[in-house]
């Protein structure tokens, strides 16, 4: 295989992850492969469980220690990261990929003012005079008034327990943002908050990321999420990338069985009434089907589908799918 | 935040006076006549009876508690009947040297179990580590009165650099009494060779007492590091590229320490009890061992005094652990209480 | 994940009542799985495994079963270790590994009978005052709970061992007077937090009565820190109980018990070193075994996968 492309901020190949646990090795990613450009928004789909979380951990090696990767590459900006030494991961995560968490009441320091924390990652920074209290105090209030937060200098003097889940979130999506960055990971950010306030919290995020041009993986397992937010989708099924497409025409045209039937699962205002699901259920990841994981939900497998592991296809405009249907263009 | 802080302080003072009746009730049950078991077979029934008087033997249970408090309360635990000196006295005397020895093993030992654990935490899975944890599960399951020995063995009789018995070399005369505790009295009277005995004196006493509690306290800050060095805000603080050691210090010490320093106030605590064990071993003129001697002679007045000094000095030491707490933990000193 | 808080069945009793029939083989199998994850766990239960088959079998396998009593063999005394003596000889000529071996008899007498008494006394107290939080019944047990650990339990065990006369018995009594309360406290705790959990509230409103709330609840939630709790305190019980025979308020000479044999010894150091050395070993070795088991314990009964 020749050397990644240095356009793409992330590109993984063929990424295998096992977790060891009581009942055996648990396959949960399964020839994963995935790609960003620079200023690209990506959005990864898919249902609890499919390996959505564990993907965007293997980029920042931040799997746990019952995880083996027997199989794979991961170039961030044309270097292996697999390969990488403890010093250059640091550097990678210093300067290179920032991650905001699910849930954010664990992603802040509980025992340490915002204030401490924002200025310590400003420090920490490189940019010009960072290492300035004033310039720290300026880039953190700036930072915080980006992301709409009332009174700033009261907040940076606020402990995380102090404040509610959509404001620590946006505390996190300030932090990330008051310092560039290549890459922006955001695992389900608007998962743990209300309603309300999701919207919000993504138009801040995605906002964001534009204006400092850096590229943005946004996990989710809502559609409509990820068609708010990104330029181009992933689905995700079982441990394996199913369909990649730019977001219109995703919505426009489902080539992957598995996608047509995510999309019937969405409620619509317009008649349909309720949704009616998808029969069948998740695979076991101990003793995966051997083919295509997705054969034994699938209306339209055939016999090739229970045996041979479809790889991606190219559909044309930047679309593809893992289906034997798709298989030579349409 | 006041408000807990003086509600908590009546729970002690509850603890203090149940502490107290829980002394005398234990001091009570004892088998057999105090006043016979004090003067021994040989003395007549009337000097019996009259000691039984004048400890208000004679007097129903509750009067007897009420009678023993109000004298507690004026300093007056009774008179020894070991010593035969009063028990408050006594106390004046060896409590300074148990304060000493315990003040010194308890700073090591919170020093050297967080020094410890944070090494461990930060070479987690290297040979440091692993040398920490094997030396820190030596350190736990081993009572303390096995050190006492074993030093003995050692430095008692192989290599005799350090002294193993006594708080001052018999060829050195005793400080003036400012303090009762030795090595400070040396310094405040300006006496280095005198300084430097003393405190040669505390060493292996000091190391038996603490050796327990550092390996308590130094793989419970590894635990609770390593714990919380898989949280995503120390997580974030990388991927910020905060420095390692930055991280390892400042971040991830001062949430891992919190809950660590609850469990140090009960170790020094439990120095405390070890006392009772190594000053006798080294013959160390303290609280604990003349607490051992009232033991092992069912001297009671001196039992219920000794335990009263010590339930005290445990009641200020978990004040002290409380107030730490609050001023490291936002939680605690702003709203009276821990999320997790 | 961050749902399971709220769910209606809890985690405990759902498997009593969803599944048709439990596999009870399985779940040994897995139980074990987890406790043997932790390899240092295995080898701890194996020292206790060790320790006991020769507490209980000391009449066959000591070279000198005889030995525990008033035995007196001055032709073969303060003989150093030896392929006839493998841990040498006490003053009066009597094998030290004999001695040893019967010791462990009363040392696992101690840790089993402490347990025995005040796990669940102290669980129950700490159950029903957590579950009644604000009674006055409950702010009583709480409060006398809370004098009890004010003290070490070892300065408590001395005060009580101190006034009886000097027994195993008494010693095993005074032991459970200072050992309850940490139980209450550990039970209290969990209860106050498990009765505002939904399953607790569900039941309470579909009218079960107090005891199935209190003891098929609440009970089968905290069993797993109970006997996390429990099987290091069997070490720290035996220890406990070591340092009172130590200073001579234990089990009385001639029966061997390990701590009076580290204090008799003591005397003799340095020359007559294993007279002190080896029991004072075994107390360790006892130790460590239940501090390595209770890691497993934790990890098997921690509920993680």
């Amino acid at each position: 295989m020749t050397l990644s492309d240095t356009n793409r901020a992330v590109d993984i190949r063929n990424l295998f992850v096992e977790y060891k646990t009581y009942a055996g090795m648990v396959k949960v990613l399964n020839g994963v492969n995935f790609n960003v450009d620079a200023g690209e928004k990506v959005a990864i789909v898919g249902e609890t469980g499919c390996g959505k979380t564990t993907t965007v951990k293997s980029i920042l090696r931040i799997l746990s220690s019952n995880s083996r990767i027997p199989k794979g590459e991961i170039f961030f900006r044309g270097k292996d990261v697999l390969k990488m030494k403890d010093g250059e991961v640091k550097q990678l995560r210093g300067a290179g990929l920032s991650m905001i968490f699910q849930d954010p009441t664990m992603s802040l320091n509980p025992v340490f003012t915002i204030g401490e924390q924002m200025f310590e990652a400003i420090r920490n920074s490189g940019q010009e005079g960072c290492t300035r209290k004033d310039v720290q105090q300026e880039l953190a209030v700036k930072a915080l008034k980006e992301t709409s937060m009332p009174d700033p200098e009261r907040i940076l003097l606020s402990y995380p327990f102090q404040l509610s889940g959509g404001m620590r979130q946006r505390v996190c999506i300030a932090m990330s943002l008051a310092t560039p960055r290549d890459v922006v990971i955001a695992d389900e950010p608007t998962t743990n908050l209300d309603v309300t306030i999701q919207d919000q919290v993504l138009k801040i995020l995605k906002d964001r990321v534009e204006s400092k041009n850096s590229s943005l993986i946004l996990i989710t397992h809502s559609l409509g999420v990820a068609r708010e937010t990104s330029d181009r989708i992933y689905v995700m099924y079982a441990g394996n990338m199913v369909e990649t497409a730019p977001t219109a025409e995703l919505f426009k045209r489902q080539l992957h069985p598995y996608t047509q039937a995510l999309m019937r699962c969405i409620p619509r205002l317009s008649g349909g009434g309720v949704a009616e699901g998808i029969p069948g259920r998740i695979p076991n990841y101990l003793d995966p089907p051997k083919g295509c994981r997705f054969a034994p939900r699938c209306p339209r497998a055939v016999k090739r589908c229970h045996e041979e592991k479809p790889e991606f296809y190219d559909a044309g405009s930047g679309h593809q799918a893992a289906c034997f249907h798709c298989e030579g263009g349409l | 935040m006041a408000f807990k802080l003086l509600k908590k302080i009546g729970v002690y003072i509850f603890v203090l006076i149940g502490l107290s009746i829980l002394v005398f009730l234990i001091a009570r049950v004892i088998p057999g006549d105090p006043a016979r078991q004090a003067l021994g077979p040989h003395a007549s029934e009337e000097t019996v009876q009259a000691l039984r008087e004048r400890m208000n033997l004679d007097k129903p249970l509750p009067l007897q508690y009420v009678l023993w408090l109000k004298d507690a309360v004026q300093l007056d635990l009774g008179e020894s009947l070991l010593t035969r000196r009063s028990v408050v006295a006594d106390i004046r005397q060896y409590l300074p040297a148990t304060l000493e020895i315990v003040l010194l093993s308890s700073l090591c030992m919170v020093a050297g179990g967080i020094l410890l654990g944070v090494l461990s935490a930060k070479y987690t899975g290297k040979w440091l580590d692993g040398i920490i944890r094997v030396l820190s599960y030596l350190g736990i399951v081993s009572p303390a009165f096995v050190w006492g020995v074993l030093f003995m063995l050692l430095f008692g009789y192989l290599i005799p650099i350090l002294p193993t018995t006594g708080r001052i070399d018999q060829s050195v005369a005793a400080p003036a009494a400012i303090t009762g505790m030795y090595t400070l009295d040396f310094l405040l009277a300006g006496n280095v060779a005198g300084w430097w005995d003393a405190f040669r004196h505390l060493i292996l006493p000091g190391i038996a007492l603490m050796l327990g509690g550092m390996a308590q306290a130094a793989r419970l800050t590894r635990g609770n590091m390593v714990e919380n060095s898989m949280k995503d805000y120390i997580l974030a603080e990388r991927a910020y590229g905060v420095p390692e050691n930055r991280i390892l210090r400042k971040y991830l010490l001062k949430p891992s320490l919190i809950p660590t320093i609850t469990v140090m106030a009960m170790d020094i605590s439990s120095i405390f009890g070890n006392a009772f064990l190594v000053e006798n071993l080294f013959n160390y003129p303290g609280l604990s061992r003349y607490g051992l001697s009232a033991m092992l002679n069912k001297d009671i007045n001196a039992i219920s005094g000794v335990v009263m000094v010590l339930g005290i000095t445990f009641i200020i030491l978990n004040i002290l652990s409380d107030l730490i707490v609050a001023w490291l933990d936002p939680r605690v000193r702003l709203m009276g209480g821990s999320e997790d | 994940m961050k749902n399971e808080k709220n769910t209606i069945k809890s985690p405990q009793s759902a498997a009593r009542t969803g599944a048709p029939k439990r596999d009870y083989w399985d779940e040994a199998k897995k139980l074990w799985y987890k406790f043997s994850l932790n390899r240092m766990s295995v080898v701890g239960l194996c020292i206790i495994i060790v320790i006991l088959i020769l507490a209980i079998f000391q009449p066959v396998i000591a070279p000198y079963p005889d030995h525990i009593g008033a035995v007196v063999d001055f032709e073969n005394a303060s003989k150093a270790p030896c392929a006839d003596y493998w841990m040498g000889t006490d003053t009066v000529g009597r094998d030290i590994m004999s001695r040893i071996f019967y010791a462990f008899r009363s040392a696992f007498t101690m840790g089993l009978g402490v347990l025995a008494a005040t796990v669940p006394i102290g669980s129950i107290l700490g159950l029903v005052a957590g579950y009644w939080r604000g009674k006055w019944f409950s702010t009583l047990i709480m409060r006398v709970t809370d004098v009890f650990l004010a003290l070490p339990p070892i300065i408590l065990a001395l005060c009580v061992c101190a006034v009886l006369r000097p027994t195993l018995l008494n010693s095993l009594l005074a032991m459970c007077f200072a050992w309850w309360p940490w139980y209450t406290r550990l039970t209290y705790s969990m209860a106050t937090s498990l009765r505002n959990e939904m399953y607790i509230k569900s039941a309470e409103l579909l009218g079960a009565s107090k005891a199935h709330i209190l003891f098929r609840e609440i009970l089968p939630n905290c069993t797993g820190s109970i006997l996390t709790k429990a099987t290091l305190d069997m070490g720290w019980v035996i220890l406990n109980g070591a340092t009172l025979s130590f200073v001579g308020l234990g089990e009385q000479p001639p029966a061997p018990a390990l701590g009076t044999m580290v204090s008799d010894g003591a005397k003799y150091l340095p020359t007559q070193w294993w007279i002190s050395i080896f029991p004072a070993l075994a107390i360790m070795l006892i130790v460590l075994g239940f501090n390595l088991m209770g890691d497993g314990v934790k990890d098997m009964l921690s509920g993680k996968e």
